[in-house]
């Protein structure tokens, strides 16, 4: 653990908000950042340059792969420590194939989904439906582990729904559910990620409001119910919390994997197991970190041409091995 | 100024199924080491939860120093009743002082910033380690210690909260001897400083040769209770454990359990 936790948050700022600055105006096309930023600011959209059109286009995607990255790795931190497990995900509860579901079924059958109107709505539904199923099936359950257990079921009763929407589906829509299910940043215009903000803003508050009771729960949950932390009550919030992070996430960009995993497992050597900082620290790597990841996918260059990958493919590529790793190694 | 139960009642399951502990009177006083024995299922972790207040009865209450627990907010019971269960098993990894210092933050020290690791948080961390004697393992790895070493630590975080009494749930499990002794006679210096602690063992023989007062729990409600010599005789081994026990004398004259 660092003994300098102000230093650690300046390091991180430092290199959150250089990525979210700088990554617009990197890719495919770089851009002159100067001439670029002054058109843009003007407003005046009739005066644009190419470069500025472009960073019009850009922008938007970063902020959306920087609040994403941020959401997601605070989202994987929470779950770790509720469920008292390393390797847990935003994704083990059953949140991303539930939330998955929830769009397939919007984007396949339209006339079905009647009211949802827009998948990502539709995918918060099922993401959120999907928390609670877990949480009352757990507190049915005797098992320690019920909760994880019940988890991986959802996550498999999902993933074979989902694979009967795709059955059931008209085959020319299957490219556009199969986009979704590569987890994408490409959006037009600041809506998408504004609109994603106050998701992100309740879930935020909620955790950070109860870091002390984190704290003593990650230690021992029977120590911490005797220090007076209501330890069901907080697993319950606190469960919910995060998967309303990772929800909202899913339900705009689909599954983006192993953020959530990745982050908090490099920063807790640094942070210790002191909420207060490791969230704040989570946020700011992982918003870093996607819109770093997001970079290279757009800018990848696959066949001699510029692919321009979703996101998800790729920190699935760079995770997967690394959770491997993290499983062999650990104690 | 005490830690009472009284007509302690509790039931696991239905209404209908027996109950753990039916009517229990148990009084702990500050300043006094108590050990409570019995045979495995007697009811003594759920007595010693009850007094932490983790466990709600069906009937009957717990009371500190004559006020209900359960009127008393939890941060404040927390404050003056330290719990150590049987098992702490981590998930994460800690280095000695940052557990130590999860109890310090229960009375208030460490600040947001600091992880209790700086200033009166860290004062309190060095001073409940210096108390069970482990103030040099305070920058090694919790999971790195021996299982000693990781029982002392434990009570120093708990220590950490200040408490008035300690509650301790079979903190000798899996010591060897010498570490069972060492930590009782740990045990038996904090009550001597004023602290009222008591704990749950399984081994009668350093509960007469450490505890000011020895409970034996037998079938869900108290059997005896009083000074450990004058308390252990064989029909008290007897109702326990059957005829499969003896009582010899120690050459200071305690009473000693041995197999028959």
């Amino acid at each position: 653990m660092t003994p300098r936790p102000r230093l650690l948050l300046l390091w991180l700022t430092a290199f959150s908000l250089g990525c979210g600055f700088l990554a617009p105006f990197l890719g495919t096309e770089p851009i002159a950042i100067g001439t670029a930023t002054l058109e843009w600011l003007s407003g005046d959209r009739s005066s644009w340059s190419t470069d500025t059109r472009i960073l019009d286009l850009r922008l938007p995607r970063v902020l959306l792969a920087w609040l994403s990255g941020g959401a997601l790795a605070v989202a994987g931190a929470a779950m770790q420590t509720l469920l008292r497990n390393s390797l847990a995900t935003p994704y083990t509860l059953g949140v991303s194939t539930a939330g998955t579901f929830g769009a397939f079924l919007c984007l396949a059958f339209p006339s079905v989904a009647g009211l949802l109107i827009l998948p990502r709505f539709a995918a918060l539904l099922f993401a959120l439906a999907a928390t609670f199923l877990v949480l009352s099936v757990a507190r049915r359950s005797h098992r320690s582990d019920g909760i994880i257990l019940a988890g991986v079921t959802l996550n498999f009763l999902f993933g074979a729904a989902l694979m009967m929407v795709r059955y059931l589906a008209d085959p020319y829509k299957l490219a556009v559910l199969d986009r979704w299910l590569m987890g994408s940043l490409d959006v037009v215009g600041f809506d998408t990620p504004l609109s994603l903000l106050p998701w992100l803003a309740i879930g935020l508050v909620l955790l950070m409001r109860r870091t002390d009771a984190l704290d003593q729960f990650a230690f021992d949950p029977e120590m911490a119910a005797a220090r007076g932390i209501q330890a069901k009550t907080i697993r319950r919030d606190g469960l919910l919390a995060a998967s309303l992070l990772a929800a909202a996430v899913v339900a705009y960009t689909g599954p983006i994997g192993f953020i959530g995993l990745l982050v908090p497992h490099a920063l807790r050597g640094y942070t210790g197991m002191r909420h207060a900082l490791l969230l704040p620290a989570c946020w700011l790597a992982g918003s870093g970190f996607l819109v770093i990841a997001d970079l290279c996918a757009r800018s990848l260059e696959i066949g001699g041409r510029h692919s321009e990958m979703p996101v998800g493919i790729l920190t699935a590529l760079v995770g997967g091995p690394f959770f491997l790793w993290v499983l062999m190694r650990e104690r | 100024m005490s830690l009472s139960t009284h007509s302690l009642s509790v039931t696991f399951g239905t209404a209908s199924d027996p109950p753990v502990l039916d009517g229990v009177d148990f009084e702990l006083e500050a300043g006094r080491f108590d050990m409570i024995v019995g045979a495995n299922g007697a009811g003594k972790s759920t007595l010693l939860r009850s007094m932490a207040g983790l466990l709600i009865p069906q009937r009957g209450k717990v009371s500190l120093d004559g006020r209900d627990l359960r009127q008393l907010p939890l941060a404040e019971r927390a404050r003056h009743i330290g719990f150590l269960p049987q098992e702490v098993s981590p998930a994460f990894t800690y280095s000695v002082a940052e557990a130590v210092a999860l109890g310090a933050r229960v009375a208030g020290l460490g600040h947001w910033f600091d992880h209790g690791l700086a200033g009166a948080a860290a004062r309190a961390v060095d001073q409940a380690l210096d108390q069970v004697d482990a103030l040099a393992l305070r920058d090694r790895r919790l999971d790195e210690l021996s299982g000693g070493e990781r029982r002392r630590v434990l009570i120093a975080s708990v220590l950490a909260q200040q408490p008035r009494y300690l509650l301790l749930d079979e903190p000798a499990a899996m010591l060897d001897l010498q570490h069972q002794s060492e930590l009782f006679g740990l045990l038996h210096h904090l009550a001597g400083e004023g602290l009222g602690v008591c704990c749950v063992t399984h081994d009668w023989n350093l509960a007469v040769g450490f505890a000011d007062r020895l409970t034996v729990l037998h079938q869900s409600n108290i059997l005896a209770s009083g000074p450990p010599a004058e308390l252990l005789t064989a029909e008290i081994l007897n109702a326990v454990f059957g005829d499969h026990f003896a009582l010899l004398q120690h050459p200071d004259g305690r009473p000693v359990v041995v197999p028959k």
